[in-house]
């Protein structure tokens, strides 16, 4: 192989690499997207990663906010609340797994949503917090 | 330069020889037959039920309990911790094969005795888990921490992701680990 062509195989193997490393991030996007765009059929309003945020960090009544497992930073491991059992980062940027699966999307919603504020979130509620998670 | 070997030179080369294949031999076996009966959780189970907290073996807790708690999920021990039906069918299932039953696991049939004909929901309220902690019981008693000391079994018993609570694998000392 000459060195000319050596380097054009490099080069070849990079953007192959690339370009598989941009379907998995794509993947992860596409859930959470067309999670966003269901529930936006079902919202009064535009999704706001602010109002996800203020959601997310709002001690209910009951003093119980998401922070209560998810701990006060998204790009670090929470902890239960009650049994101690270590919570992976929430934020996809530091754990690319997050929001890659509809059902365990839906899945902690409905649990998650009923400890913490007595009931299911709504659309908007949902769709504002899955907004603001996927960009951190 | 070369030396003869004697005969007992001889004999105690042959003797380590054969004790190390032995133990060697002897290990291989031991492990195969360790590893047949290793207690080995279904995947959606762990990752369902594991998620929140140590994943209790299902043979830790008689069959009519797993059902009591599998119906009751939307209000689990003060938590929520609903799944939708296909799952809730698909681990109630596993959960009831594996249940503690008699001739189930040796290893845990003490927790059968003395079982009630409406059995408790928490394996620590089963008559045979108070007997077989009785000491332990005795050793918190005045810490104010009730019967969830014994909620984490992973705290004392380290290999219980492995099913094994064996009493000669405590570590010196009780408590939660330092997490």
């Amino acid at each position: 192989m000459t060195g000319q062509s050596s380097v054009m195989f490099l080069l070849r193997g990079l953007i192959l690499i690339a370009l598989l490393l941009t379907g998995v991030i794509m993947q992860a996007t596409e859930v959470s997207d067309a999670m966003l765009e269901e529930f936006a059929s079902e919202a009064t309003e535009d999704f706001t990663a602010e109002a996800g945020l203020t959601t997310w960090i709002t001690p209910q009544p009951n003093g119980r906010s998401c922070e209560s497992c998810h701990g006060e930073s998204l790009f670090a491991t929470g902890s239960h609340y009650k049994t101690g059992e270590l919570i992976e980062p929430m934020a996809p940027s530091v754990n690319p797994e997050r929001l890659t699966e509809r059902r365990k999307i839906n899945k902690w919603f409905l649990r998650n949503c009923k400890w913490t504020y007595g009931r299911e979130c709504t659309a908007q509620e949902k769709g504002d917090i899955l907004l603001w998670l996927s960009q951190q | 330069m070369q030396k003869q070997v004697s005969k007992t030179q001889q004999t105690i080369g042959a003797a380590i020889l054969s004790a190390v294949l032995l133990f060697g031999v002897g290990g291989v076996i031991v492990y195969g037959v360790e590893n047949e009966v290793a207690y080995q959780p279904d995947e959606l189970y762990v990752e369902e039920c594991g998620a929140c907290h140590y994943a209790y073996p299902a043979g830790l807790l008689p069959a009519s309990s797993w059902q009591g708690i599998m119906r009751g999920l939307e209000d689990h021990f003060e938590d929520n911790a609903e799944t939708d039906e296909e799952t809730a069918t698909y681990i109630t299932n596993y959960l009831v094969e594996n249940a503690l039953r008699p001739g189930q696991n040796p290893k845990w049939s003490v927790l059968l005795r003395n079982m009630p004909s409406d059995p408790p929901l928490r394996i620590v309220e089963l008559p045979g888990f108070l007997q077989s902690h009785e000491s332990e019981l005795e050793l918190i008693e005045g810490l104010d921490m009730g019967m969830d000391f014994f909620s984490p079994c992973e705290d004392c018993h380290r290999q219980a992701e492995q099913g094994l609570f064996d009493k000669e694998l405590l570590p010196g000392g009780y408590g939660p680990t330092s997490r």
